[in-house]
């Protein structure tokens, strides 16, 4: 079997004629009804869900139509800004591959008042990356009212609840 | 069973699998399409229809990249479609060309998957952040490796797996990649080299990742009548299947591949297998990452859920075992372009079914395979079954 | 579908896919390049149909077979079509509107895109003229005018 292809090490790569693109790629990326209305609330200091009649599901972040049901929905909930961990990673490095000193702890959290499960993707702060655990109960820390744009960043970090279990 | 056109392989081809290639996406699809063809025993003229796979048009850098790709891979002038779901594509080709030839419509298809990664900067890594909700997600300074290691976590959590019984794919597969001519990181490396390589976004660490890379490959698909005529072992495709997940990924509970197992079912009912773990005899399950080929195994229905780690650490899973996985040495050992990479699992199992696959040949004369993709935000399997 | 209430409550995400790309111009381009920078054009030939490809490929595209036959072209050729541009990429005008020519190069079968120094008709014969300084690129032809 003939098998072809010529590899170039990181120096021949440079070394070769290349051509160089920088594309621009700039986006407005319209928010829809349901994170339009989600990120408003982020806004003003809630997380808000949404529940399908059919499936019972309480949904987070809300959507205009249940995707195994496929209805629409508009029966919006207010939820906590509290959940529990339902797994989490500690990161070393950054979106662009470079290695970080301190690193950041995604996790995905189960918000309390949404349906067993359904979680939304933050990060956590305020926590030892040793000390982090699945089933950890969290709370969100929000920023300060003024500084709040309506935007998934709205909340800086879910920190842990101490004294719960 | 509804009666469908029997459809078979009879030929492959691959590139080498490279970190920087200085040949362009069209070489590199020339080069497996060629193989391909040349193994076959057919002539370019014989083509009737062309099938090509490749993942994001972001990382080639090449908007439309399956028309570009299109005369590289014999697609001049023929009936030429591209097949696309992320990762999933590779296995989604032969799929869709499955379908190509079973229809009726055509006797004959050429599958092309090809990916050149390096051509993204900074780091092609960048290209996939693309892939989280722009909204909802991508504003935390979100990172690819964050869904792997959210996914393994939850996995390791669920079923009680350590980082040793892990480690243990890294160490069969990059071994199993020394006898593959393709391969890119081939090595020899023992656990303790695993779980002491950089850790990148805990649980993963740098020795669990398959790397990014260039490549392509490319089979040969004939109806029945011309594989007869032409091919002295065709490899029938037996069974096809392919399911998609929801794109809220954080609802979902990551320790089990609900899709795969879905697109399993479909596959083997259609080969009519009523055992897997029994009735195949070589797995090739997706591998980007040391877990994901357990986390596959069990989604393929291969062992019961949690188990898949025990047989590792048994050997059941090495070449001379009882069930082998990834004797290619899968997408660890022999390198991840990404829709190239399902594809080269199905040209494994076609060599191993016909006893060609050298010094990596599975013992005992295997007679059914089957290899899986997988893509997308933790989305899509697709899977099939092929046999001899 | 519902009708919006309040205009606060209707939200663009702003942001960006932030990549750019370094392109390696492949085993046949790389021997382009070069020649081009020794200002002469190359092409390659099929031995099995005759085609003959400007850029050159190592494959030919109807006969899927391996090509390895390189040979200079005269910096010549015809202009089959041209165009005059007024507007970039992002729409916005041009200082001066610049004129592009689609060139048929003698001796291949094959046509390149390249910057017209003069106005040009369908039919003409033009040559290739090269930049002084090169680097190996197409920016190494500075343009085609009329012979």
């Amino acid at each position: 079997m003939k098998v072809r292809g010529k590899d170039l090490k990181k120096d021949d790569f440079e070394r070769t004629i290349k051509i160089e693109y920088h594309p621009k790629l700039l986006y407005a990326w319209d928010a829809g009804y349901a994170v339009g209305k989600f990120l408003q609330g982020l806004k003003e200091g809630k997380i808000l869900g949404i529940r399908c009649r059919k499936c019972d599901r309480i949904l987070v972040p809300p959507r205009a139509f249940c995707e195994l049901c496929f209805v629409p929905l508009d029966e919006w909930v207010e939820l906590k800004d509290t959940g529990r961990v339902n797994t989490f990673s500690i990161s070393y490095i950054s979106w662009d591959v470079r290695r970080l000193e301190k690193p950041e702890i995604p996790a995905v959290i189960e918000i309390d008042g949404a349906s067993p499960g359904i979680g939304i993707l933050h990060l956590l702060g305020e926590v030892k990356p040793e000390e982090v655990k699945v089933g950890m109960k969290v709370k969100a820390v929000w920023k300060k009212e003024s500084e709040r744009i309506g935007a998934i960043t709205d909340i800086l970090y879910f920190k842990p609840l101490k004294g719960e279990e | 069973m509804k009666p469908y056109r029997k459809v078979a392989v009879i030929g492959a081809g691959l590139t080498k699998f490279m970190r920087r290639a200085l040949e362009t996406g069209r070489e590199l699809s020339f080069y497996a399409a060629k193989e391909a063809l040349s193994s076959s025993g057919l002539k370019f003229k014989d083509i009737q229809s062309v099938v090509m796979a490749t993942a994001p048009d972001a990382f080639d850098g090449v908007h439309m990249k399956g028309e570009y790709l299109a005369d590289g891979a014999g697609g001049f002038k023929r009936p030429y479609m591209r097949s696309y779901v992320g990762g999933g594509s590779g296995v989604f080709a032969i799929i869709h060309g499955w379908y190509m030839v079973a229809s009726g419509m055509f006797d004959t298809c050429l599958v092309v998957a090809e990916e050149k990664m390096s051509s993204c900067q900074p780091h092609p890594q960048a290209a996939f952040n693309s892939i989280y909700d722009h909204t909802l997600e991508r504003p935390l300074g979100v990172n690819l490796l964050w869904i792997f290691a959210l996914e393994m976590q939850r996995y390791m959590h669920v079923h009680k797996i350590s980082e040793e019984e892990i480690a243990l794919v890294s160490v069969k597969n990059k071994k199993n990649a020394l006898d593959h001519p393709s391969a890119q990181v081939a090595e020899e490396v023992t656990v303790k080299d695993v779980l002491n390589s950089e850790i990148m976004a805990w649980p993963v660490r740098r020795l669990m990742v398959s790397p990014t890379s260039d490549g392509a490959a490319a089979i040969v698909l004939a109806a029945e009548h011309i594989a007869r005529r032409v091919s002295e072992k065709p490899v029938w495709i037996e069974g096809i299947g392919w399911c998609l997940d929801t794109s809220f990924w954080t609802n979902r509970d990551l320790y089990y591949p609900d899709y795969v197992e879905k697109a399993a079912r479909m596959a083997y009912e259609m080969a009519g297998i009523k055992e897997p773990s029994k009735e195949i005899h070589i797995a090739e399950p997706y591998d980007p990452f040391a877990y994901k080929e357990l986390h596959h195994m069990e989604g393929l229905l291969l062992c019961k859920r949690g188990e898949a780690a025990k047989l590792t650490a048994k050997g059941v899973t090495q070449r001379n075992g009882d069930l082998p996985v990834c004797p290619s040495g899968g997408l660890l050992g022999v390198g991840n372009p990404i829709a190239a990479a399902g594809l080269m699992k199905v040209c494994e199992i076609f060599w191993q079914l016909r006893g060609e696959a050298g010094k990596r040949q599975v013992p005992g004369n295997p007679k059914r395979g089957v290899a899986q993709a997988w893509g997308d935000l933790m989305q899509v399997g697709t899977v099939v079954v092929l046999g001899i | 579908m519902k009708k919006v209430e309040k205009n606060t409550e209707i939200r663009v995400w702003r942001g960006e896919i932030p990549v750019f790309y370094l392109y390696t111009p492949g085993v046949a381009g790389e021997k382009f390049f070069q020649s081009l920078k020794e200002g002469k054009l190359i092409a390659s030939k099929c031995p099995e149909c005759g085609k003959r490809y400007i850029p050159p490929r190592i494959y030919c595209e109807e006969c899927l077979c391996d090509i390895e036959d390189y040979f200079e072209v005269p910096n010549s050729g015809v202009v089959e079509s041209w165009s005059e541009v007024y507007l970039t990429a992002d729409e916005n005008f041009l200082e001066k509107p610049s004129l592009i020519a689609l060139v048929k190069i003698d001796g291949t079968d094959g046509k390149l895109i390249l910057k017209a120094l003069e106005g040009v008709e369908i039919g003409d014969r033009v040559e290739i003229v090269f930049e002084e300084k090169r680097v190996g690129g197409m920016k190494d032809i500075k343009g085609v005018k009329k012979v």
